[in-house]
């Protein structure tokens, strides 16, 4: 191999093979351009010369989204555009000077004059395309520049349909008679906006990528949530429309046999129920800072998620406001649900339970542990319990119903800190819930689960004092409202979901390697937590459903206590779970197990009673 | 060095006078195609195009005076090189380019030439028995990589151009052609999955091949596991994993006629371009179609169709000989070279310019498919002018140092 190649004679025969391919192929270029320009020239000739056809186009309608049962969350409505076309524009202009007509069209419009020069000059587009000169402007504007529509030739106005977002007033009211929102930025009525993402104007290094694909300059783009991660399905397909235009540029006539008519997007269906995210959102009052998720225990759907504070989708239109929502302190943009990390505090304890359940240290209605109190001394240090007086000489379900945590404490030394871990990760923590809005969307946040190593690594050793914080899930510990979610799920069932909001989803479970009796164990006092008197959590009860849930309330070294409340419901056949967190909301109890109880409410009143839905909306249910 | 010594023997004048040819020829025909009747001056990218040719003339120089030896030491670590980079920027850059300040920076550009690099280098170690199954499997491995982070991009269009060039390299290190049909033949199944007449037609040709070629058992069957595997799983695929947009996306790809809108239009305006062009042409600033924007992305990707336009048949038969003649100045490089690993890395070169000229004029006239490849020398566009002018330079110095064997 090696001398033949070395040897002249047959490298010129092998150059020779391979000349005579790019030979051939030119010889293919070369024919085919001979029989374009010398064959087929007169017609192209005419062709080039009757050359007045110009493609318009006709924007898809984008796809709607839709709740569980159907209810249009986000709709398509038209708006009013005014746009130039620059070359028609100019040909009636001296020079393009602030003057005359120029400065006419700008008072007109409402723009600097400037502003109207820079867009028309405006490079990244077919030469006879329409520059978009003002969006969404209000119907006098449109009848002014309709009645003097003589005087400003190639001035045209538009009607392009842009998202809409109907009002939810009250549970009770009908999908047919919501009207639109007023897309003003306070406008607080849009249900689920981080969910639900919205559209913008595709930025110039997206366009020059996007181009390929059927964008042009100034198209709608999903931006964020939903919008964006389905782009794809619900942006449809552009048609076109062939107009024959004059010399001048006027549309003379049109081509009806040549119209390439657009394709509607797919309509996208959500596992939400509008009824209870309505309820959940106006649950939380106006100052509140917090998430809630309502999900479908066995599924994985997720029912209802709010983050708060919320922001109208339609906002981004309006740059001052859009940047106002960007640097509120308050990160109205931020999507807590996915984003926000948190100790999940005392809703942290029945994984300690199950640990020591599971591990045979104690049981349940066992007087083993030394008394509570109000405190308890380790190390140097004194740990305090957050009932200053003590809780006395309790069980696990008493320590668990008053939350105790100097019992917790002593049961967190006990497991250790190799098999806490083990079994907080069992339940998800540290782990992404792979939700499918997630995955291309803006993330969601691991949270952090601790363990040995991560001591070591982090502060170069570890003391025994660190179990005691993680005992009460304090300490380094952080987890998503939705990976809280999903464990009280799991605690309803035995079984982890794939959360997700897509209806049609594939979620798949795990199932937990515990035994029966111990997660019948932990919900038995869950049940109490709630129901027994003077329970932590007895602002959630209801009054013909068996509701089992779990306070929390988070120190916070920055200011007040976040308020966590977990619970699921109905007790026999859970349909669904409830993670709820309030931002320094101060105790769980009084502040997070309200706002879980208006929204099983809510879930239990609309979502119920009809027993011929029941199957199609739970096909997980019996298991 | 003696400066005149070295003009006169180790300069390859002519390569050189057609490089500059093309790119004066491109840089007029930008003029041309930003040339605006109504304001009866042209835009400003045809300075650009000057700014970024003098950038390439530098980097052609330097590419020249770098001593071969370094490339061929360094192939691998240029290739990792490369290949990191195409990693980034698909997680931190733009997916295709990295943009610093105004400058956009695209390394799939740089990576058709790092893998030329890379399989010359393997092809050169002597050990290699290019009729054994074994000796073809790094050379893949080394297409393969950047052919996936490409595609991923995306961008088939220069994915495509590294799956072909590996084809030349081979044949040129002495692999027999029956084996390199029998190397594309998955990809020949896959386009004739769809037809049951060419379907058969391929495996009879597939079935004869090995019957006359008698490679060993194991890799026969590998062979012919993997055709029918692609004969059956294709339809398939097509059917039942595919969303309508992705079918609409790879059929839009192979017909543009499908979509009116964007490269449909851009096809059928091209080709009213050119063929109203004629003999003669219509002359330089008097297109219509060019003038009156009915052509789209005129001064890059359908530049061609500016100059069939403006200079009729004559211009057009002028550029293809352009090209023909430095693809000859290439291959002819690559007999004269001594050294094996220069002589492969020329024809890898050539067969980038080859396959981005044919694409590139094949759209213009309606028989490829748009993929968005430039045509080298002529297009607008910095990214590309610097690395064909990089890759002018490796030519040059292959040339100059034609008598040097390591």
């Amino acid at each position: 191999m090696q001398n033949d190649f070395t040897h002249n004679g047959i490298r010129a025969y092998r150059a020779r093979i391979l000349f005579g391919v790019i030979a051939f192929l030119f010889a293919i270029l070369g024919i085919r351009l001979y029989m374009l320009q010398i064959a087929e020239w007169e017609q192209y000739r005419i062709k080039s010369e009757k050359n007045t056809m110009q493609p318009v186009i006709i924007q898809a309608n984008r796809g709607l989204i839709r709740d569980r049962n159907g209810i249009i969350l986000v709709d398509n409505r038209p708006s009013y555009n005014i746009s130039v076309i620059p070359p028609r524009f100019l040909a009636n202009i001296e020079e393009d000077k602030c003057n005359g007509l120029l400065e006419r069209l700008g008072q007109i419009v409402d723009l600097p004059c400037e502003t109207i020069t820079e867009k028309l000059q405006s490079h990244n587009r077919h030469y006879y395309d329409p520059v978009k000169l003002k969006l969404d402007v209000d119907f006098e504007t449109i009848s002014i520049i309709e009645e003097n529509r003589y005087d400003f030739p190639g001035v045209e106005i538009q009607i392009e349909l842009r998202r809409g977002y109907p009002i939810f007033d009250t549970p009770s009211a009908r999908s047919t008679e919501f009207s639109h929102a007023q897309h003003n930025a306070s406008n607080p009525l849009v249900l689920a906006p981080h969910i639900l993402g919205y559209v913008g104007l595709i930025n110039a290094s997206q366009y020059t990528h996007m181009k390929t694909r059927g964008y042009s300059y100034d198209d709608q783009i999903g931006k964020r949530g939903i919008e964006r991660i389905f782009e794809d399905r619900m942006r449809g397909h552009k048609g076109v429309r062939y107009i024959e235009v004059n010399a001048k540029g006027r549309e003379v006539g049109i081509f009806p046999e040549k119209t390439d008519p657009p394709i509607s997007g797919e309509d996208l269906w959500l596992t939400l129920d509008w009824r209870v995210q309505h309820a959940a959102e106006h649950a939380f009052a106006d100052s509140m800072r917090g998430s809630l998720i309502a999900m479908h225990p066995q599924s994985g759907e997720i029912i209802a998620m709010v983050s708060k504070p919320g922001f109208h989708p339609q906002s981004i239109r309006d740059s001052k406001a859009w940047q106002h929502l960007q640097i509120a302190p308050s990160k109205p943009l931020l999507n807590r649900s996915l984003k926000g990390e948190y100790p999940p505090a005392s809703v942290f304890k029945m994984i300690t339970s199950i640990a020591a359940l599971d591990m045979g240290i104690i049981k349940a209605d066992e007087y083993r542990l030394r008394p509570c109190t109000g405190g308890m001394v380790f190390g140097d240090r004194r740990f305090k319990c957050h009932n200053k007086k003590g809780c006395g000489t309790i069980n696990m379900r008493q320590a668990l119903v008053k939350s105790c945590d100097v019992f917790f404490y002593q049961l967190g030394l006990k497991v250790g800190i190799d098999d806490w871990h083990r079994y907080a990760a069992m339940f998800g923590f540290g782990e992404l819930t792979n939700i499918d809005i997630a995955s291309e969307g803006d993330g969601e946040a691991r949270g952090l689960l601790p363990n040995h190593a991560y001591y070591k690594q982090r502060h170069g050793f570890w003391i025994g004092g660190n179990m005691l914080n993680l005992a009460i899930g304090q300490g380094e510990l952080l987890a998503t409202p939705l990976q809280v979610a999903r464990y009280t799920s799991a605690l309803a069932t035995g079984q982890l979901p794939t959360p997700h909001v897509i209806k049609g989803a594939q979620g798949g479970t795990t199932s937990l390697p515990l035994s029966k009796e111990v997660i019948k164990t932990v919900r038995s006092m869950m049940i109490d937590v709630v129901n027994s008197p003077g329970g932590t959590g007895h602002r959630a009860r209801l009054p013909d459903i068996v509701v089992a849930g779990k306070t929390g309330t988070a120190q916070n070294p920055h200011g007040e206590d976040h308020a966590w409340f977990v619970a699921y419901a109905p007790d026999e056949n859970p349909r669904i779970a409830i993670a709820v967190i309030i931002e320094n909301g101060g105790s769980g109890g009084s502040v997070a197990a309200p706002i879980a109880q208006k929204t099983l409410e809510a879930y239990f009143e609309h979502a119920l009673p009809k027993p011929k839905r029941t199957d199609e909306l739970f096909v997980f249910t019996n298991q | 060095m003696n400066l005149s010594l070295f003009v006169r023997r180790d300069l390859d004048i002519g390569l050189l006078s057609a490089i500059c040819l093309g790119i004066g020829v491109g840089i007029t025909t930008i003029y041309s195609a930003s040339y605006n009747w109504d304001l009866g001056l042209a835009g400003n990218i045809y300075e650009k195009q000057i700014v970024w040719a003098l950038l390439g003339f530098i980097a052609m120089v330097i590419t020249m005076v770098i001593p071969l030896k370094l490339f061929y030491a360094f192939a691998y670590v240029l290739y990792g090189l490369t290949v990191t980079l195409l990693i980034l920027v698909l997680e931190l850059g733009d997916r295709r380019w990295f943009n610093i300040g105004p400058i956009h920076i695209q390394p799939s550009e740089f990576a058709k030439i790092m893998t030329v690099l890379v399989i010359a280098r393997f092809l050169t170690y002597p050990n290699h028995d290019l009729t054994r199954v074994r000796a073809f499997i790094p050379p893949l491995l080394f297409v393969l990589v950047p052919i996936l982070l490409v595609f991923k991009q995306p961008d088939l269009g220069t994915a495509l151009v590294f799956s072909i060039l590996i084809l030349p390299m081979l044949f040129w290190a002495g692999a027999r052609p029956t084996h390199l049909f029998l190397l594309v033949s998955p990809a020949l199944t896959l386009i004739c999955a769809f037809h049951p007449w060419m379907l058969i037609a391929i495996v009879l040709l597939l079935i004869g091949i090995l019957l006359y070629e008698r490679p060993r058992l194991f890799t026969a069957s590998i062979l012919l596991l993997v055709n029918l595997t692609v004969a059956i799983a294709a339809p398939y695929v097509w059917e039942n994993k595919l969303h309508d947009y992705q079918k609409r996306r790879i059929l839009t790809f192979l017909d543009p006629d499908i979509d009116k809108l964007g490269a449909g239009y851009q096809v059928i305006q091209s080709k009213i371009a050119i063929g109203s062009g004629g003999l003669k042409g219509k002359g330089f600033l008097e297109g219509t179609q060019t003038k009156l924007a009915f052509l789209p992305e005129q001064h890059t990707d359908f530049i061609f169709s500016v100059i069939c336009e403006e200079f009729g048949f004559l211009g057009a038969f002028f550029i293809l000989a352009l090209f023909i003649f430095i693809l000859w100045r290439a291959l002819s490089i690559a007999v004269q070279t001594k050294s094996r690993f220069s002589s492969l890395t020329a024809i890898g070169l050539a067969t980038i310019l080859l396959f981005h000229i044919f694409v590139n004029i094949g759209m213009t006239i309606g028989i490829m498919p748009v993929t968005g490849l430039p045509l080298p020398f002529l297009s607008y566009g910095g990214s590309t002018l610097i690395t064909n002018m990089i890759l002018v330079g490796l030519l040059l110095n292959i040339y100059a140092n034609r008598y040097e064997d390591y």
